[in-house]
């Protein structure tokens, strides 16, 4: 295999991986945010609720 | 009426993922690679990849969301949706044709697929690649000649029937509860069955060789060393935009339909590029590194160079059970990769039947059982031309006309209808609306001009090489099959374009659901 030839191969598995990680990564850390979001709304919503019954 | 919407964006992606992944990221990718400068090949491929199939899938993406956010979910409603006017509800039809055309010659190759790897336990595929008679195996399983071990057409109806019930199967379970989850399960398994081929195709041992000299890196070094030389021929650059053309499954009618069932405010931009990339993981890391390295090492060079020319079909159902042959566990390895083939070849072959499903529900009015029966009928008599017809050139005609000239009209419709009937500014917006994304401002020039100019120099390249091979000729002994070949095809046509004027009479197209939807 020529020089020229394992530049190419890794250079296109490089960039494609990296593109399946970038966009999975951003995908995790989205959906993170998400779930931390629903956890605070969810425990603000208990606090209103004692605070309501007390 | 309340549309049916993806469970996660995981489903979505996965599905349009799988849709995209078929036998071309395995079979037609490194055939073409090889026939046009080998690693000299990913140039034009990743240019084509950045100004054709990203932007077209951004844009039938947002025109798919769009449209399925006024209750339609086909491409005649959802093309009107963006451009109120009969010549964008009929130029529609081209997004229930394509895929209905494709799906009535593509189960007949998934159902030779699953019947292979039924043949690779069996043991009697192995026996035959053992002989170097595969090609011959092929040829009677199809009907197309005798041999001792198929003498009629029979086996390969029954496996043709059982592809064909799976996929209705899935279709008649609905989007969440079929296609989603499918394609939740059959991705992963794919990726993973991939990977462990490609596994055994870089352990192979110096003893494994069949020449010291045809090592797994010369393998490899053939696939990949870039011969510049080629960059210079327009046809390599032709074929490299082919193939990212088909690959993307862009200009099917597929994905917008597979978006109509987003949410209003759910993300495209983000979604679509991870589609795109699992697609390409498929096709580059893991399609390349199996049949056209294992050729080289029980084949040579010459060898290699011969099958790589020989076309997509040959690789994938002659070439790799004979390489499968020369290494221990043949059967198991064999039945691993029609498997393979089996599961990419289901997730894209569902995906082609939704736009005729949502055809049927959203502007005909149909139940879903009903969709499916009229589907079912619809297709299966069409499946019949292209398995009696085979060696009349059937596939090849229904290939040519609906699954290669048609999708580039369509592609070139679509995005006409974006960039300048919408307008780039306003499509834009639609695209970045709920984005996790935000795609770069330079896509708006790529979108309005250089990808218009691109698949119109395609087509007229394809339709003035290509299409004249296509056209029926008196003095060809198959003529009077051509001729009727070619008049199923516009009888099919015909029955879309009656069906759409049927929804036009019943007012399906001015419809608004945007309010009852999920």
């Amino acid at each position: 295999m020529s020089f020229a030839g394992i530049l190419t191969m890794l250079t296109s598995m490089i960039a494609i991986i990296s593109l399946n990680l970038f966009c999975f990564g951003k995908i995790l850390k989205l959906n993170n945010q998400q779930m931390k979001r629903i956890k605070s709304l969810e425990e603000i919503e208990t606090k209103d609720h004692d605070s309501t019954a007390g | 009426m309340i549309r049916e919407s993806w469970t996660s964006r995981l489903g979505i992606i996965m599905a349009v993922a799988g849709s995209a992944v078929g036998l071309g990221n395995f079979l037609r990718f490194p055939s073409q690679a090889i026939q046009n400068g080998g690693g000299a090949f990913m140039i034009p491929y990743t240019i084509a990849l950045l100004v054709l199939a990203i932007p077209l899938c951004w844009v039938e993406w947002t025109i798919g969301r769009h449209g399925g956010s006024h209750g339609h979910g086909s491409g005649p409603g959802i093309l009107n949706s963006f451009w109120n006017h009969p010549v964008a509800r009929y130029a529609g039809i081209l997004g229930i044709f394509i895929p209905l055309v494709i799906y009535m010659y593509y189960v007949y190759i998934e159902s030779w697929c699953l019947a292979f790897s039924i043949f690779s336990l069996t043991g009697s595929l192995t026996d035959a690649a053992a002989q170097s008679d595969v090609a011959q195996f092929l040829s009677s399983y199809q009907g197309v000649t005798t041999s001792d071990w198929f003498s009629s057409i029979s086996i390969a109806y029954s496996f043709f029937l059982i592809t064909f019930t799976i996929n209705f199967f899935f279709i008649y379970q609905g989007v969440a509860k079929g296609i989603e989850i499918i394609s939740k399960i059959a991705m992963p398994l794919l990726v993973i069955i991939g990977l462990l081929l490609v596994v055994r195709i870089l352990s192979l041992s110096p003893a494994d060789y069949l020449n010291p000299d045809w090592s797994v890196a010369k393998g490899f070094g053939f696939f990949w060393n870039p011969d510049l030389s080629a960059l210079l021929d327009a046809k390599v650059w032709l074929a490299a935009t082919g193939q990212i053309f088909f690959t993307a499954s862009v200009g099917l009618g597929v994905i917008i339909t597979y978006a109509s069932y987003l949410r209003k405010d759910d993300d495209i931009t983000l979604s679509s590029l991870t589609s795109i990339s699992i697609n390409e993981f498929l096709e580059v890391v893991i399609g390349a590194s199996i049949a056209i390295p294992a050729a080289y090492i029980f084949f040579g060079p010459e060898g290699a160079i011969q099958i790589g020319n020989s076309g997509a079909f040959n690789i994938g159902f002659v070439t790799m059970p004979e390489v499968f042959a020369n290494i221990p566990f043949s059967g198991l390895f064999s039945f691993i990769w029609f498997f393979l083939l089996f599961l990419a070849g289901v997730t894209s072959s569902i995906s082609m039947l939704q736009p005729g499903v949502s055809f049927l529900e959203d502007e005909l009015g149909c139940s879903r059982k009903r969709s499916i029966i009229y589907l079912g009928i619809f297709t299966f008599i069409g499946g019949h031309i292209v398995i009696f017809l085979l060696d009349k050139g059937a596939l090849d005609l229904f290939d040519f006309w609906g699954g290669t000239l048609a999708i580039v009209i369509f592609a070139t419709i679509e995005v006409i209808i974006f960039g300048w009937v919408f307008g780039v500014d306003k499509g834009f917006k639609e695209l970045h609306r709920g984005a996790d994304l935000q795609v770069p401002l330079f896509f708006k020039i790529i979108i309005k001009y250089v990808t218009p100019l691109y698949l119109i120099t395609i087509l007229a390249v394809w339709f003035y090489q290509d299409a004249v091979n296509f056209i029926p000729n008196p003095s060809d002994p198959n003529f009077y099959y051509h001729l009727f070949i070619l008049g199923s095809l516009a009888t099919i046509f015909a029955t879309i374009f009656f069906a759409v004027w049927l929804g036009e009479r019943r007012g399906a197209f001015n419809k608004d659901y945007s309010k009852e939807q999920l």
